[in-house]
């Protein structure tokens, strides 16, 4: 096992480097996994799944919520702010964060899915996600009598 | 999610849509199931309608979040029943990890109770590790017999089956009962408000046949001697003695032996019954249970009637426990040896 240095650096698959304090990534169960797993003798750990777009907004997220001193309202409104993002951009966060096993960034990703479709119509989210409904009128008129009871 | 209702493009608006990409399709199955896993059940399977890949998507939540959502606060408490009663049975996955109910309807707990055992099943059956009901049980103020037991919790041993707000609602709700069975659950729950210094909402001043069937253990006896100081009209009263075999019991083993906790005067009670649970490993009776029978007939002043139920033959030890015990010298004792006929002991 190599011993953690102040810094540490992570590899990205496109070959972006980025060195972490140790008080950030030390916040990663996953990191300190990896640490341990792959016994490497220097302090790069490679990230083959995950490229440095993505990559560069996982890293200002966990710099911002590791930050000192840093209130609840900052916090909300950075969130806010680091969401702008479009869908599939906030799907390689996700997948990166699934990969990194950091359960709070998983789930405010699927929160914020979940806030772009909640409370949406039917026709709308087909069109704001870009769904093609492959149902031909006749099967669409079947599925919706099948589930009469939640269409009503 | 409603068919026809009126775009808001401001707000599409400030999404960057990718045009001409189906980019939903490029997520994984899981994490689709995972964002339906987090919207209300009523609106988790509208998106049946989609499209064809989306077509049984619903059906493989595993959290289910039962209540009525933005889309489905108009509807009536009587299509909310009958719309989980339809997607309940629907579900596909094996595990169900949480399934939350939230339904305070005017609709009495009684007139869907048979549904509701039935979502309880299908929730149970897999294996479901959060539970949250919030029902109302509607006003009760005619009610005489309140039967307040969970069958399936002594089975399965499900701790976390309802929260202590529905519990406070259920004990506010059989307040003018006179004819209460309680089980361990609300014992367990009412001592635990004790414990934590919570309101209790009791007493039940109509109450004058109660049935306790609770475990007897150091942690219930809080429960025990509350509800039987809440209910000074109490004239007949049944207990199963059981022994504590739950997690509780172990955990407040170290609990110092509270010897003045029962408080209540058993004045008016005439009738006391003895229920004797017996057990392979436990055939005398533990010093919680004496306990409990001590004080009880140290403080039925006008007992007229014990009587004995042993519920086995091997319960000769429990009853001979029992009998040592000093009772008030005018109480006709009853033991009961067979369930039909009952011998006298004067």
């Amino acid at each position: 096992m190599m011993s953690l240095g102040k810094l540490i650096t992570l590899k990205t698959n496109d070959n972006e480097e980025f060195k972490l304090d140790k008080t950030v990534a030390v916040k990663l169960e996953i990191i300190k996994n990896i640490v341990q797993d792959v016994d490497c003798t220097s302090n790069v750990i490679p990230l083959p799944n995950i490229d440095g777009k993505t990559m560069t907004k996982v890293v200002k997220y966990w710099k911002k919520h590791s930050e000192e001193g840093v209130t609840e309202v900052q916090l909300k409104n950075f969130d806010q702010d680091f969401l702008k993002m479009s869908h599939s951009e906030l799907h390689d966060v996700h997948l990166a964060a699934k990969y990194l096993d950091d359960n709070q960034l998983k789930e405010v990703i699927i929160q914020e899915f979940l806030d772009r479709i909640k409370g949406k119509p039917i026709e709308e989210i087909r069109e704001v996600f870009g769904i093609v409904n492959d149902y031909t009128p006749e099967e669409e008129e079947e599925v919706r009598r099948e589930n009469a009871w939640a269409f009503e | 999610m409603m068919d026809r209702s009126p775009r808001n493009c401001a707000k599409t608006d400030k999404i960057e849509v990718e045009t001409g990409t189906d980019w939903i399709s490029a997520l994984p199955n899981s994490l689709i199931v995972e964002i339906l896993c987090k919207i209300p059940i009523t609106d988790a399977c509208t998106t049946t309608i989609l499209s064809k890949r989306w077509q049984n998507m619903w059906t493989c939540i595993h959290d289910l979040n039962c209540y009525r959502s933005k889309t489905s606060t108009g509807w009536s408490a009587k299509r909310f029943i009958s719309f989980i009663d339809n997607a309940l049975p629907r579900l596909t996955s094996s595990k169900i990890e949480g399934f939350t109910l939230h339904f305070r309807s005017n609709i009495a707990l009684s007139n869907y109770s048979s549904k509701l055992n039935k979502w309880l099943q299908i929730v149970l059956k897999k294996k479901v590790e959060n539970l949250h009901l919030d029902l109302r049980l509607g006003d009760l103020s005619s009610l005489i017999h309140a039967d307040l037991t969970y069958h399936w919790y002594d089975l399965h041993g499900l701790d976390d089956v309802i929260n202590k707000s529905i519990v406070k609602d259920h004990l506010t709700s059989v307040a003018c009962a006179n004819d209460l069975i309680i089980s361990s659950l609300y014992i367990e729950m009412i001592s635990m408000l004790i414990l934590q210094k919570e309101d209790v909402p009791l007493p039940l001043l109509e109450c004058k046949r109660l049935t306790i069937n609770s475990w007897t253990s150091k942690y219930t006896f809080f429960g025990i001697d509350r509800l039987l100081s809440s209910t000074p009209c109490l004239e007949n009263l049944t207990i199963h003695l059981k022994k504590d075999s739950t997690f509780l019991n172990y955990w407040c083993e170290d609990m110092d032996m509270l010897e003045d906790i029962f408080e209540g005067s058993l004045r008016n009670l005439k009738i006391l019954k003895v229920i004797l649970q017996w057990s392979l490993f436990i055939n005398h009776m533990t010093t919680e249970q004496t306990k409990v029978m001590k004080y009880l007939l140290e403080r039925a002043k006008n007992l007229e009637k014990l009587v004995i139920v042993p519920t086995n033959s091997g319960c000769s030890k429990m009853i001979k426990s029992l009998l040592a015990l000093p009772i008030v010298s005018n109480t006709t004792l009853l033991v009961s040896v067979e369930p039909l006929a009952d011998v006298e002991y004067e």
